[in-house]
């Protein structure tokens, strides 16, 4: 167990202003059954209503416009989790996950929605016959998920700016290469080729500057992270934000705005383990 | 009855012309709009038949929506094996971004829009159940405005139920479930083949015609842009498709949805019509159960027939289809508006093969059914009385209650023993006659 304080800063600056800028942010952490929040905020600039509210996914949405003209648009979040990793099963869990996609109709087992192939993440002939091959060793769905992890880490390079937000996971296979949330589409289309509930994840970790995707798989009893840019399961320094069947579910920023301007982004991530800190 | 109107088929259709009454046509990947041609031999259905046609639609209506209730909600009828989830959750139209909404009173189809066919043994089947977007109301209302004006005897002396309240109709299902503020019914603009419906429509139900560029949310509510000042909107009759709607919900390149569209419905300020996720239970698989959702929700047995139907999902009937597939008819479930229905007849062997291995690649993907043979209707085509086949969609609208407007589109194949009616593939229509007595 671990008790996480963070700070998470993006800010977007326009070329030319921009004038009503309607944004959705999943910005903040949400209870989780290894993970609890104990406090979270999120500050928008410019300043202006924010509505909370959740998704279908349970995900916690920041949901505003701003009329006016502004070039710059900026959210901070600050918090502090308490995560458990090893504390995911049944009574001992923190948290029974909410929302009404928590769970599929029958009980413990996953949504269906997380075992069909979805926009941004189904696989081709080449994956499959990949997953195939990469799990033919392993046994059991955890078991094959790390084997699949590994031999994706193995596959993909990590590279910048080669893929962008509109990447498949058949692109990133065919380019052997890409960020994090290229690793987690072409992780999770790999399981659910194979039958194996997978589903996206948006968080941040210690150590980062930027934030992070991972992947978190249906063992048939619960929810289990994995992590193939890092190839590791998840542990007690991944603050989950948002998950969803792929990236289109569940992106951290999003907005429409009137005007044709570029954008940067800066984006500064920092998490700190409490107990380190004393 | 309908003699003396026929004479005034070509004034009528100049009319229809002027109007705009047209439609939009996908052929060879090129769109296209072309006039919807009317007939003026109408659809005359006698007013016992509409009872029992008028029960048996409520029926279905108000179990599918009992179904999407469900299926967004507590989906007991999955969990209780009625419906196989693989069915259920597989279909493009289920959205889960709409999961845990409950729309305002708890209606997702406001407009349903049921295609029918009269079998030759005098009993109606059901094709399709249209939940989405149905069009179409305005091609028969229009038509008999225009009858009326033409030939107002006929329609003094025949006992006809008369059909030009839909407008106060629709106001009353808008007002029905509006939460604060005005009605509007949403266009993705005048150069959309269906404006003219839109704007017809709006003009009858008393509602703003508004465009996605005059509309925008803000803390949780919908406004409209006036030229005074910003309106609330209570009740959005949107007349584009789910994926377009809210590009911060559902497609990011949509340019012509209502950004945050869905915070407003979510925190529930808006009622929008038909409910985003509707497509879940009008998919060519789900139609399969729609009689058995009778059953299960309502404890009644169906008045409507489905066409028999196949589901190769299950392997009796894979069997079937595999041994049948030259007389059935195969349909591509991701397909609408008449596209992706194939007749086994038509096919060459080889392309029947090609078709079968498809369905058991993909077993998901198809249904398949047995042709009904329908009833024709006299046309009156080059001067002279020839027999079309037809079908009818029959408008059910859901408020405070369910009714069924007396009437509907008739549609009648172009060429002699067509059996596509839709207008998609280059029918016409008929005003549909319901007898008061």
């Amino acid at each position: 167990m671990k008790i996480l304080s963070f700070t998470f800063e993006t800010a977007l600056h326009f070329s030319e202003p921009v004038s009503e800028h309607s944004f959705v942010l999943r910005c903040l952490p949400k209870n989780t059954p290894s993970q609890t929040v104990m406090d979270s905020q999120a500050i928008i600039s410019p300043r202006t209503p924010v509505a909370n509210q959740t998704d279908g996914f349970g995900n916690r949405l920041q949901i505003g416009r701003i009329e006016a003209a502004h070039d710059e648009f900026s959210f901070i979040s600050t918090g502090l989790v308490v995560v458990d990793a090893a504390h995911i099963e049944g009574e001992d869990a923190q948290n029974a996950e909410k929302g009404p996609l928590a769970s599929g109709p029958y009980g413990a087992s996953a949504h269906p929605i997380y075992a069909n192939p979805s926009t941004f993440a189904a696989a081709d002939a080449a994956m499959r016959a990949f997953a195939q091959e990469a799990s033919a060793e392993a046994s059991g769905p955890w078991s094959i998920a790390q084997a699949l992890s590994h031999a994706v880490h193995e596959r993909l390079a990590y590279v910048k700016d080669v893929t962008d937000v509109s990447t498949t996971a058949s692109q990133a296979f065919a380019l052997g290469s890409g960020v994090c949330q290229d690793f987690a589409h072409v992780l999770i289309a790999l399981l659910r080729s194979l039958g194996i509930p997978a589903r996206y994840v948006n968080g941040l970790i210690v150590g980062e500057g930027a934030t992070h995707a991972w992947v978190e798989m249906h063992d048939g009893v619960q929810w289990r992270g994995i992590d193939p840019t890092h190839d590791r399961p998840i542990d007690d320094t991944y603050i989950v934000l948002s998950h969803g069947r792929d990236f289109a579910d569940c992106a951290i920023e999003s907005g429409v705005f009137r005007g044709g301007a570029r954008q940067d982004q800066r984006v500064a991530v920092q998490v700190f383990d409490q107990a380190s800190q004393q | 009855m309908y003699t003396s109107l026929v004479s005034h088929t070509p004034k009528i259709n100049q009319q229809l012309a002027r109007y705009g009454v047209k439609f939009g046509i996908y052929k060879n990947g090129v769109f296209n709009e072309r006039l919807f041609p009317f007939d003026a031999v109408p659809r005359i259905i006698e007013s016992d038949a509409w009872d029992a046609l008028e029960r048996g639609l409520i029926q279905r209506v108000d179990a599918l929506n009992a179904y999407l209730k469900d299926l967004y909600g507590d989906k007991q009828i999955i969990k209780d094996g009625v419906v196989p989830s693989d069915f259920a959750f597989a279909s493009s139209g289920y959205l889960p971004q709409c999961e845990g909404i409950v729309p305002p009173k708890g209606i997702y189809s406001h407009i349903s829009g049921i295609d029918l066919v009269e079998g030759q043994d005098g009993e109606w089947y059901v094709l399709e159940d249209n939940l989405r977007i149905p069009s179409g109301a305005s091609y028969p209302l229009v038509a008999r405005t225009l009858c009326r004006r033409c030939d107002a005897e006929t329609f003094r002396n025949t006992n006809i139920r008369d059909n030009r309240d839909y407008g106060e109709r629709l106001k009353r299902v808008l007002d029905a479930v509006n939460c604060g503020g005005i009605n509007v019914i949403l266009t993705p603009g005048r150069f959309n083949s269906a404006y003219f419906e839109h704007s017809y429509l709006a003009e009858k139900a008393g509602a703003v015609l508004a465009e996605p560029s005059e509309l925008f949310v803000e803390n949780e509510q919908l406004f409209f842009r006036d030229a005074a000042a910003n309106r609330r909107v209570g009740a959005v009759y949107r007349r584009l498709s789910d994926e377009f709607l809210d590009p911060l919900c559902f497609n990011p390149e949509s340019l012509i949805g209502v950004p945050n569209l869905m915070s407003a419905y979510r925190a529930e300020n808006v009622a929008i019509l038909n409910a985003p996720g509707n497509g879940a239970a009008d998919d060519k698989g789900i139609y399969y159960f729609v009689p058995k959702m009778v059953e299960y929700y309502l404890g009644e047995t169906p008045i409507l027939k489905n066409a028999p139907t196949y589901l190769p999902f299950y392997p009796d009937d894979m069997a079937y289809v595999m041994d049948n597939a030259e007389k059935l008819v195969i349909k591509d479930v991701a397909e609408a508006g008449g596209y992706g229905v194939v007749f086994g007849n038509e096919l060459s062997p080889e392309a029947l093969d090609a078709l079968k291995a498809s369905i058991q690649r993909e077993p998901r993907r198809f249904i398949a059914q047995e042709v009904i043979d329908f009833k024709c209707l006299p046309t009156y085509i080059g001067g002279q009385f020839v027999p079309r086949k037809a079908d009818l969609r029959a408008f059910v609208l859901s408020g405070e209650r369910t009714e069924v407007w007396p009437s509907g589109l008739t549609r009648y194949a172009r060429e002699a023993g067509s059996n596509v009616v839709n207008s998609s593939q280059g029918g016409g229509f008929k005003d549909t006659w319901v007898l008061s007595r």
